[in-house]
């Protein structure tokens, strides 16, 4: 499998406009949050009553956890792709015809994929961590940043085997490039990156309750933002607390109970061991009737 | 002689169409098998339940008497499987590395191989800037990368010029004849079966013929009288020369250009098995 991940990772490579564009696309995405959506997040928060010095610095912590999120979630893209041409081209069946398994097979473009993404999310975090350094002379703790690529390396295994998963639903060329398209917005809204997630109507907030990436999100906001949500809030009384977190993504609600981080991190092992066996099911069906 | 693939009873059904009904034939170890048929005959899905890329309704097929092992089995597909963005010893390290070659043997073979089909030029070159017929030639090299037993060709001289192909198939002849190489193949071309050694003719899932070529030609070749006339060509099988004269006489002379007598070639017996039903030549 070793061999076989080094291939994919290898024609990424190859392409230089693959790591270009990667890099743009991250660089593209911050900047159209600093253009369009920080003023409009920091008035919100302003207008349901929240006015602290630390305001600015909250906003962009919490939109920044949003973003490396899906950064995170679109860097997979071109190695999923790889996959998708391999199937369309008949490449895969030169593998198939090797001592190799259909599921370590299927498997080296997921390692390939989390090595891409995580190695483009934690430099951006990097990047991140130290525009926060020159511009607000904020450090993050060694235990935060050690949470934070936890969370970030979780988020990107969950996003690889879903997209996984979507490029074997959908195996063919033209529809995966569609598709393409429409991932990093649709995972954006997801998340609640470009708008609030307490916004949305609550039937909306249900359903994006269930989406794996919209929980990552939010642990890692709690994460990134909780040294700061104590200053903003130390001088508000507890009951109105609830509402910077909820609206704002931090803490998600079933019902009127709040999610614990503790409850979320099982969520999110109880979804890879799920999409694992998924593939797994998968995997033994294609085996079964090919 | 001793089978080195054996296919007992293979049926393969498709949304109740059945492609392939009761096929069972072996491969001799060292023979130069090839599979005919129009398109259609189920060649293909043959060698894809060979290849282990389908899965047979019923039946086996068993190498050397056991299930079949991958690293033994050489494959060159109908299609270009390599990978455009690499050179061709990329490729062909990166396939082998899949059969657990290691990197210093690795390399030893895939220059053994580049020298043997003449590769050298262009071996450093993208795939994606190799011609067509060096793109076959670096298929053809990345099945022969783990020294297998038996090599698979599914039409795989299909782009290639006459001098590349006799070059291909001296390569393939040498390995048969030194290593004990057994070849499979399937073509499109009538004329690469003159070196085959065996042959089996599938006609609608069905064989219609399976044995050596020597039995195939002593048995079915039969003479033929060749007619060529100023509009039409007219063949017509004969016992003997008598009976051509017979034939001839029927015929107005003033419109015959020429008239010979031959044996039917491979072709004219291929055409009657899968054009004839219960082709009795």
């Amino acid at each position: 499998m070793k061999t076989l991940i080094y291939r994919h990772l290898k024609l990424f490579m190859k392409s230089p406009t693959n790591i270009i564009l990667s890099f743009l696309s991250s660089g593209v995405i911050l900047s159209l949050y600093f253009l369009f959506i920080r003023d409009f997040t920091i008035k919100a928060v302003r207008d349901y009553g929240f006015i602290s010095n630390y305001n600015d610095l909250f906003v962009d912590k919490l939109m920044t956890a949003g973003l490396l999120i899906v950064i995170g979630a679109t860097s997979i893209l071109p190695i999923i792709f790889i996959f998708v041409k391999d199937c369309y081209t008949g490449i895969i069946k030169d593998f198939i015809v090797t001592p190799i398994s259909y599921h370590k097979i299927l498997f080296s473009y997921f390692f390939a994929a989390l090595i891409v993404s995580a190695v483009i999310t934690f430099l951006v975090y990097f990047g991140i961590e130290l525009f926060f350094l020159l511009h607000y002379h904020d450090r993050d703790s060694i235990t935060i940043i050690i949470q934070s690529i936890f969370i970030l390396f979780l988020s990107n295994v969950i996003a690889s085997m879903l997209l996984l998963l979507v490029a074997l639903g959908i195996n063919q060329f033209t529809s995966f490039s569609t598709f393409q398209t429409l991932y990093g917005v649709v995972i954006g809204f997801f998340t609640g990156v470009y708008i609030p997630i307490g916004y949305y109507p609550n039937i909306i907030r249900n359903i994006f309750f269930y989406f794996p990436l919209c929980q990552t999100t939010s642990i890692l906001r709690n994460i990134q933002t909780n040294p700061i949500t104590t200053h903003i809030l130390e001088s508000y009384p507890k009951k109105i607390h609830s509402i910077l977190y909820e609206t704002f993504g931090i803490h998600l609600t079933v019902g009127n109970h709040v999610i614990s981080i503790q409850q979320q991190l099982w969520m999110m092992i109880i979804i890879i061991i799920l999409l694992n066996c998924i593939l797994l099911l998968f995997t033994s069906f294609k085996e079964f009737h090919k | 002689m001793k089978s080195i693939l054996t296919i007992e009873h293979i049926k393969k059904e498709f949304h109740h169409h059945t492609v392939l009904k009761d096929i069972s034939f072996s491969i001799p170890k060292g023979s130069i098998f090839a599979i005919l048929g129009l398109n259609g005959a189920g060649k293909s899905t043959l060698l894809n339940i060979i290849m282990d890329l389908l899965k047979p309704t019923s039946g086996m097929i068993k190498m050397n008497g056991q299930t079949i092992s991958k690293d033994k089995i050489g494959i060159v597909f109908q299609e270009n499987t390599l990978d455009a963005e690499l050179t061709i010893y990329e490729n062909l390290f990166l396939r082998g590395k899949l059969y657990h070659i290691n990197k210093k043997q690795l390399h030893q073979r895939i220059l053994t191989l580049s020298h043997e089909f003449g590769m050298d030029a262009y071996l450093k070159k993208q795939y994606q800037c190799c011609s067509g017929g060096q793109k076959r030639i670096a298929m053809i090299a990345r099945a022969l990368l783990m020294n297998p037993e038996i090599i698979i060709m599914d039409e795989a001289t299909t782009a290639l010029d006459i001098e590349t192909r006799k070059k291909v198939w001296n390569v393939l002849l040498k390995r048969n004849q030194k290593q004990q190489l057994t070849i499979f193949f399937s073509s499109h071309y009538i004329e690469e079966a003159i070196y085959a050694t065996d042959l089996c003719i599938l006609k609608e899932g069905t064989i219609a013929y399976t044995g050596t070529y020597q039995n195939l030609i002593s048995e079915y070749s039969k003479k033929q009288l060749e007619i060529k006339m100023k509009d039409t060509t007219i063949k017509k099988e004969i016992t003997d020369t008598s009976s051509a004269f017979y034939y001839l006489k029927c015929l107005d002379f003033n419109k015959i250009d020429t008239i010979c007598i031959s044996n039917s070639n491979l072709e004219d017996i291929f055409l009657k098995l899968v054009h004839y039903e219960n082709a009795h030549l």
